[in-house]
């Protein structure tokens, strides 16, 4: 019955309510969409880096080799020194070695020269290649080229067709400019098309390193970057320790740099969350004020309800009865914002990217929740306290 | 007859906001009033008629004195239990009516059915509801919201409301203050019969001399010793 007057009561002011409902919603699904983004990247950063157990490359950024190596992103990074490339490749210390040459492109898209290791790159040892034909087949000859699925979703790229190849890794997609760049003499012909992997991959082709060689001639057999496979856990960490103290080449696990991996990004991802504290607590602030206001507004209503018998307690009750249905509405209306936001971010970062962002449900969208009935609780507690310093007997002198 | 309020040595003094002096609302060296008595309570504007009905119903406690009022000792009691008293013993009726504007003219009388914290269902409620809204001649407004209805259609509500826990007392501040004359005396019956149909001890305070020629009692704020001299009798 007294929860049929505080219903009255919202319903009579409906419009302040809505606001104040959309405005609490607002603020939960901006901290959940953000803290659902920021997870699912560290998620995709993880799970794209899965097949990389070492990436070894020329001294340097280890970011940056991360990123052209597992992203196919970022600036390439220099050659690595070929006499280590070659004694890893030969002295049987790696289950496998995948050889990585950077450097060209086509509309925006990397090609990645590689031997027919590559397509054996798989997760784990018990998991599938990640590399399956779509249609046609794996390269063989130089100028062969095999196509990533959203490569050729985007470029609109099939078995038979020819590319013209440019140097340099701008993600140019003006034609005139990537003319300017073009290998004149050296076009590709798409033989195979990838199945999706759901990985960055996605967005890349590939082709013999032999071509590589061929088209930046002059004899010279460099190769960018490779990727190690150990036959053990113990294997990798003396092979990481004895590139990482050497002064040759560098070795790094993806799966470890994944935090500053998205050096940028991260920063970004940082300021993000500031800004979505920023608007949950005004949020937040705007809900308490508003419920703080409307019990302003009815001091004299509560003084009417006083001396009809009503104790504090009641009307306390009344408060919380209000900024519970407050809750009630916002709640599941910002998780279900802050799901629908997080779900574009992923949608943005799969297109962009093609890292995989699993939906996932957080339990950080608990505490968030715990926090926001929190506040909602201190938002009936200020009210209901300036109700306790009512003055019932003045307020019910006035008209 | 039954005692139904005595006051013994009550003073109400309130501290001056502005020169922080003591200044003395109301002072009551015994008053005696008993059940199903009809008492005016006469006096100039600021004698302490409001102080003194509010004293009675709890809403303020005096600042030393003995309050009793239905056997009980409203002087001593706890803000919570004297929530209560008032929800169940004391009816009020005030000069700006004070209806809760978003509930129509029923809802505001079964609202006061929900503090006393009885175990009437909500049936009962409304029907209890309909009942005394018929009885104050408004069986036709039972859903009109307070700005649909006339002053004296609210004050009329207000005595519905006022009876809705069935109390033992009625108060009255300044009811017809804001009315024209024969609202005022629809008003002034309805008080009349609750007191001689309900055996309801009414209290009426006003400075309108006219009023309270239906009383037979009167108690003069202006004038303690007449008030004590009342009180005798
Ligand atoms: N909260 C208060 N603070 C200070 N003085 C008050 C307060 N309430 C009432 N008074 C004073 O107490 C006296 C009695 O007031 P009141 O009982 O309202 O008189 P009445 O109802 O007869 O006009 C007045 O002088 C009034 O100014
Ligand atoms: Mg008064």
């Amino acid at each position: 019955m007294l929860m049929s007057i505080s219903f009255k009561y919202i319903t009579k002011r409906l419009r302040q309510y809505a606001l104040t409902t959309l405005v609490a919603a607002l603020a939960i699904s901006m901290t959940i969409a953000v803290t659902l983004a920021a997870d699912s990247l560290k998620d995709s950063v993880v799970y794209a880096s899965m097949p990389f157990d070492m990436i070894v490359g020329a001294k340097g950024s280890a970011a940056q080799l991360a990123l052209n190596a597992v992203f196919l992103r970022d600036t390439p990074v220099g050659n690595v020194d070929q006499a280590v490339y070659e004694r890893y490749m030969n002295d049987g210390r790696a289950r496998r070695i995948i050889p990585l040459a950077f450097g060209d492109s086509y509309r925006g898209s990397w090609i990645v020269g590689s031997s027919e290791a590559l397509f054996t790159l798989r997760p784990s040892e018990r998991e599938p290649e990640i590399f399956q034909i779509q249609e046609g087949r794996f390269f063989q000859d130089k100028y062969e080229l095999v196509v990533g699925s959203e490569a050729a979703r985007r470029l609109g790229l099939a078995v038979g067709d020819t590319v013209k190849a440019s140097h340099g890794m701008s993600d140019i997609l003006d034609e005139e400019l990537a003319a300017s760049r073009v290998h004149n003499n050296h076009i590709y012909t798409v033989v195979g098309a990838l199945k999706p992997m759901r990985r960055p991959y996605d967005l890349g082709m590939f082709a013999s390193i032999e071509t590589f060689w061929d088209i930046h001639g002059g004899g010279e057999r460099g190769v960018s970057a490779f990727i190690v496979t150990p036959w053990d856990y113990v294997g990798l960490m003396s092979m990481y320790q004895e590139l990482n103290t050497g002064s040759e080449a560098q070795g790094v696990f993806p799966g470890e740099v994944a935090g500053d991996l998205f050096g940028v990004i991260g920063r970004g991802e940082e300021a993000l969350r500031l800004v979505s504290y920023a608007v949950a607590a005004l949020g937040f602030a705007t809900v308490i004020l508003s419920l703080y206001w409307s019990v302003l507004n009815r001091r004299k209503e509560n003084a009417i309800f006083r001396a009809l018998g009503a104790g504090r307690s009641t009307l306390l009750r009344m408060v919380v009865t209000e900024s519970a249905m407050v809750m009630l509405v916002s709640a599941p209306l910002g998780l279900l914002f802050g799901h629908l936001v997080s779900g574009f971010i992923g949608l943005y970062l799969r297109r962009v990217m093609a890292v995989y962002v699993p939906a996932s449900f957080s339990v950080q969208e608990l505490y968030i929740l715990a926090a926001y009935a929190a506040i909602g609780a201190v938002g009936a507690a200020l009210p209901a306290a300036s109700a306790y310093r009512q003055d019932v007997a003045g307020l019910l002198a006035g008209e | 007859m039954d005692e139904m309020i005595r006051l013994t040595n009550v003073r109400k003094v309130y501290r001056s906001s502005g020169s922080g002096a003591m200044v003395e609302a109301l002072r009551v060296d015994r008053l005696s009033i008993l059940a199903g008595e009809r008492a005016g309570i006469r006096g100039r504007s600021g004698s302490g008629k409001t102080t003194l009905l509010h004293v009675i119903s709890g809403i303020l406690t005096p600042s030393g004195g003995e309050v009793m009022v239905n056997g009980a000792r409203l002087d001593t009691l706890g803000e919570p239990k004297r929530d209560l008293f008032r929800a169940r013993n004391v009816g009020c009726i005030f000069q700006f009516f004070h209806l809760i504007p978003y509930l129509t003219a029923k809802e505001n009388v079964t609202a006061a059915m929900l503090f006393a914290g009885g175990a009437m269902s909500r049936r009962m409620m409304g029907e209890r509801a309909d009942f005394l809204l018929e009885s104050v001649g408004l069986g036709g407004r039972l859903h009109h919201m307070p700005g649909q209805l006339s002053g004296g259609e609210q004050q009329r509500v207000c005595v519905a409301r006022a009876l809705a826990n069935d109390p033992p007392i009625l108060i009255a501040d300044e009811p017809t203050a804001n009315l024209d004359p024969r609202n005022k005396d629809i008003i002034l019956r309805l008080l009349y019969r609750a007191n001689e149909e309900n055996r309801l001890t009414l209290l009426l305070a006003t400075h309108d001399r006219d009023a309270l020629s239906g009383f037979t009692r009167v108690i003069d704020l202006d004038d303690m010793s007449a008030m004590e001299g009342e009180a005798a009798c």
